[in-house]
């Protein structure tokens, strides 16, 4: 049977069995907190743009999904989504939406942006149909389908049964068929960018242009998603990058050639997120070589450093922080901890791979590597996202609609299997309902958010919207958590993502604030984790710098667990313990000034229902024994780094 | 034959039909590829030259001999793939290709159903039918003193209450910033939507905020911060929104409507040619 398209369904088949997974119209508000504003008179009602100047600094984070697929991806067709780029914005901006499997969907509170990340490989499926080029109208039958869809309704329907039977019964006019392979590309592409250009609402929402480069040689996930700061004009001048040579590669360096390649081509911007180094094998972080045998030297890291300023450090495939076996200090360290093995199930997990896998021991091998070469490869700022592949970027607990269509709410949900090698299997209730990007952007708009990501200033979060600040400076002082405490941190330091460079005989001061959810859990406490590297070997050290309730560090320094509201069986918390704002300024008790370091943020919720007990008490779920009920929400900032 | 009687069959009418038939027929099947070919597989001057294009396409240059050889061959592999497998049936009982079918068929449907943009006689017929989705939400300017839950319910109420009542009196001889418990929220808020209000201080809140005469201190009002005393200094409402402030937004829902009435109609015709028949449910 003949057919339009290019579907090279054999190899992007079996990787993809394994990968996976309101009406509201906000202004940018004006905040005026300044300790000096004097109290005004009524203003008159009049139109909102005559009266808001723009405020100094963001008053608050806007929070977003960095990383989604629709049914454009192949994969997730396959699985069984049937929601396409323009359900996913609508779903992101609030509207109610019905899922793939014939659920009612809806966000509790729009997003401020998206990245729809459909995978490049494999992307189409017609080309543009009865596009009324001459060609068409010359053909009878093509000049009666296409006066036949000028006339709409009924006509213009009946049109697309005549097109099926036709195609089935091998009599498509030869006028209307196209060259197989090009056209559908180009066509999803285009799809792809109006969707994007369609949703995108300057000041409101915003809707990114992007695609997802899925890098799985040997089921070592190396993928990658591309986010662009440009619009259709110059998106559309080059397709996407694809991981099959030889049109396309699975090495990160060719990536980030096409990268260089398309800003020289167009004039305009991208960036690279890389994500799952949990299934990676040890293969994320390299510190050598890498795995395709490129030396990790100054042209690596340079590359690397530049085209890849973020890193998604959590997802529902597992939280990509740290490891209990790299932080066996860290008791926070075991949180949605996906070990096993890599993508497919095809090699198992062992121990000398972790480090080459989580954010924390990425960015202490960064510092190695700038010892070697001058340039630190692995200097990114953090993001979270989904790569859900429902087209519905949930990341709450009590909302979660799942990796992909197969694993979507239900009593079902509690049995499948997401992959297995041999017995292993990771299990679909091992899912992390996590996670979004906070990002402090002055606008709401392409331009701003891609320019705050670019300098790193964001946060990733498993799926409440905590507003978190981190500043870093050597003049704070206490005083500075009162008042204006987001004027105070960008008047004297750099704030989240930034530098510290040689403080002439100064220790570094972190000024530092966390504000709860306002819908959601109070806060257990606010942790700096410091990262360095001695003797080739990496160190960390995890401080609590501030926390709620009346709780006082034990012998060992750590402040004892915040305690557990949670009623598994009702899946309800109440907020009687933790805090609703935590700050401080935090000075380093074991500063060195010779050795270059990383701080970091780390933000924890009081214990809260998981979404597996709300399955349980939604469809009656059978839980295995060993399956989570509660989890502790929290959000990790990007690092300041300081350098002798 | 002589020569005469050669010219003349060639002026023959039904030749020449016969021959431009078969000339059609070898065009169609030259511009198809390889499917018309029996054991041939063929890769067409053609299909060449379109994955040169679609490589020109990504790396902005064409691909040089070796780059193209390997295209040819792994577009070969995948014609030999493809036919095998068929001729095996492997495509039958396999879910993802049953899918990704239905998937094609349905964004057939949907493509046909879109190709038309809709006029704005159309659009203005759904703007009307619709005009309440579409409308342009209302801002609010907002000021709002902080009192935090304190060691009782009690104490806190009172603390509010005293609070508001000297707003209330003079609010001109108080420093709203300072006023109040410390929070890391902002004190005024001005011109901003509801949805805005939510975001930075909970639904809760913002159900006041919506509900509040203007002008007037008022509260307490919750949040899942504490508790609010809460004015609302100026109201802008919400407004019908003009057809060029929403034409796109229109034009985006009326053509995702069109896509759903094109999958009824298409099923629709299919049922027609098919004797559906449902099993009863299993008893339990």
């Amino acid at each position: 049977m003949k057919y339009l398209g290019n579907l090279s369904l054999g190899v992007a088949a079996a990787t993809a069995m394994f990968m996976l997974n309101g009406c509201g119209q906000p202004e940018a508000p004006v905040v005026d907190s300044t300790p000096d504003v004097a109290i005004a008179t009524p203003a008159a009602t009049e139109p909102a743009q005559a009266a808001a100047p723009k405020p100094a600094y963001p008053p608050r984070p806007l929070f977003g999904d960095t990383h989604l697929h629709t049914a454009y991806s192949m994969d997730a067709g396959a699985f069984g989504a049937r929601l396409d780029m323009n359900d996913a914005y609508r779903f992101a901006k609030g509207e109610k939406i019905v899922s793939s499997t014939g659920v009612p969907a809806q966000l509790s509170r729009p997003l401020d942006f998206l990245v729809v990340a459909d995978h490049s490989d494999n992307m189409g499926f017609f080309p543009e149909l009865l596009s009324g080029d001459p060609d068409m109208l010359a053909d009878p039958t093509g000049k009666q389908w296409y006066d036949d869809i000028q006339k709409g309704g009924q006509a213009a329907v009946g049109v697309a049964t005549q097109v099926i039977a036709r195609f089935s019964d091998n009599t498509f006019p030869e006028a209307l068929a196209s060259v197989p392979g090009s056209e559908s590309y180009a066509a999803a592409w285009k799809d792809t960018i109006d969707a994007a250009e369609a949703a995108n609402d300057p000041g409101n929402f915003t809707a990114f242009i992007g695609w997802e480069w899925t890098s799985n040689d040997n089921g070592y996930n190396l993928h990658r998603v591309l986010i662009y700061k440009d619009a259709a004009d110059k998106a559309s001048m080059v397709e996407p990058y694809t991981t099959l040579p030889p049109a396309g590669s699975p090495n990160p360096v060719d990536l980030w050639n096409w990268m260089e390649n398309y800003e020289a081509v167009s004039g305009g911007s991208i960036l690279a997120i890389a994500h799952n180094g949990n299934l990676s094998n040890g293969n994320m972080f390299p510190l050598m070589e890498s795995f395709f045998k490129d030396a990790i030297d100054e042209n690596y890291a340079m590359a690397r450093s530049k085209w890849e300023p973020l890193y998604e450090a959590t997802q529902i495939k597992g939280d990509g922080e740290t490891h209990p076996f790299l932080s066996p200090d860290d008791e926070f360290a075991d949180y949605e901890t996906w070990d096993m093995g890599n993508l497919t199930m095809s090699e198992l997990k062992t121990d000398a791979m972790l480090d080459g896998e989580y954010a924390r021991s990425g960015l202490q091998k960064g510092l190695l590597i700038e010892e070697a070469t001058g340039i630190n490869p692995y200097k990114f700022g953090m993001v979270g996202g989904t790569d859900s592949h429902t087209a519905l970027a949930t990341a709450d607990e009590d909302n979660f609609f799942g990796k992909h269509s197969g694993v979507e709410p239900g009593v079902d949900r509690a049995h499948h299997n997401i992959a297995c090698f041999g017995e292993n299997c990771i299990r679909a209730v091992d899912m992390a309902a996590s996670g979004y990007a906070a990002i402090w952007a002055h606008e709401n708009t392409r331009e701003s958010i891609f320019d705050a990501m670019m300098r790193k200033e964001t946060y990733a979060t498993t799926g409440p919207r905590m507003v978190v600040r981190l500043f870093g400076g050597w003049d704070y002082a206490a005083a500075d958590v009162e008042g204006d405490l987001a004027a105070n941190g960008y008047a004297k330091g750099v704030p989240m993502g930034g530098d510290l460079n040689g403080g002439a005989d100064q220790v570094p001061k972190f000024l530092i604030a966390a504000m709860k959810d306002p819908e959601g859990a109070n806060l257990d406490r606010v942790q700096v984790v410091k990262g360095w590297v001695a003797n080739g070997e990496r160190r960390e050290k995890v401080y609590d710098v501030a926390w709620s309730d009346d709780r006082e560090p034990n012998a060992e320094g750590k402040v004892p667990a915040v305690g557990n509201t949670v009623d598994v069986a009702a899946a309800t918390y109440q907020n009687t313990i933790g805090a609703i704002e935590l700050k401080t300024v935090w000075e380093d008790p074991d500063f060195d000034a010779s050795i270059a370091a990383f701080y970091y943020v780390r933000v924890i919720q009081i214990p809260t229902p998981r979404w597996t007990a709300f399955d349980v008490l939604n469809y009656g779920s059978e839980m295995p024994a060993d399956v989570e009920m509660i989890t502790q929400d929290r959000a990790y900032t990007s690092p300041i780094w300081y350098a002798p | 034959m002589e020569f005469k009687a050669h010219v003349k069959l060639l002026k023959e009418p039904l030749l020449h039909f016969l021959l431009l038939g078969a000339l059609i027929f070898l065009l169609y099947s030259w511009r198809q590829g390889p499917m018309f070919s029996g054991d041939e597989i063929r890769i067409t001057t053609l299909m060449q030259q379109n994955m040169s294009e679609v490589f020109r396409r990504t790396w902005r240059r064409p691909p040089t001999d070796a780059e193209l050889d390997g295209l040819v061959r792994d577009r070969t592999r995948e014609e030999l793939a493809y036919r095998e497998a068929l001729a095996m049936g492997l495509e039958q009982d396999d879910i993802i290709i049953r899918r990704r079918l239905r998937q094609k068929l349905e964004m057939l449907a949907e493509d046909v159903a879109t190709l038309n943009p809709p006029t704005d006689m159309q659009l203005q017929e759904w703007f009307e039918f619709h005009a309440g989705d579409y409308q342009v939400p209302a801002t609010y300017t907002i000021k709002q003193v902080f009192v935090s839950f304190g060691e009782s319910t009690e104490e806190t109420r009172l603390r509010s209450l005293g609070l508001l009542e000297e707003l209330q009196t003079d609010e001109s001889s108080i420093d709203i910033v300072k006023a109040g418990d410390p929070i890391m929220l902002p004190s005024i808020v001005r011109s901003v939507t509801a949805s805005e209000v939510a975001a930075t201080f909970g639904t809760e809140f913002t159900d006041a905020v919506v509900a509040a005469p203007v002008g007037k201190w008022g509260g307490p009002v919750v949040s899942g911060f504490g508790l609010h005393l809460l004015k609302v200094e100026t109201y802008t409402a919400a407004r019908r929104a003009d057809f060029s402030e929403v034409r796109q937004r229109l034009e985006r829902d009326w053509l995702a409507e069109q896509k759903l009435k094109a999958l009824d109609a298409m099923y629709a015709g299919f049922a027609e040619n098919y004797r559906v028949v449902i099993e009863p449910k299993a008893q339990p």
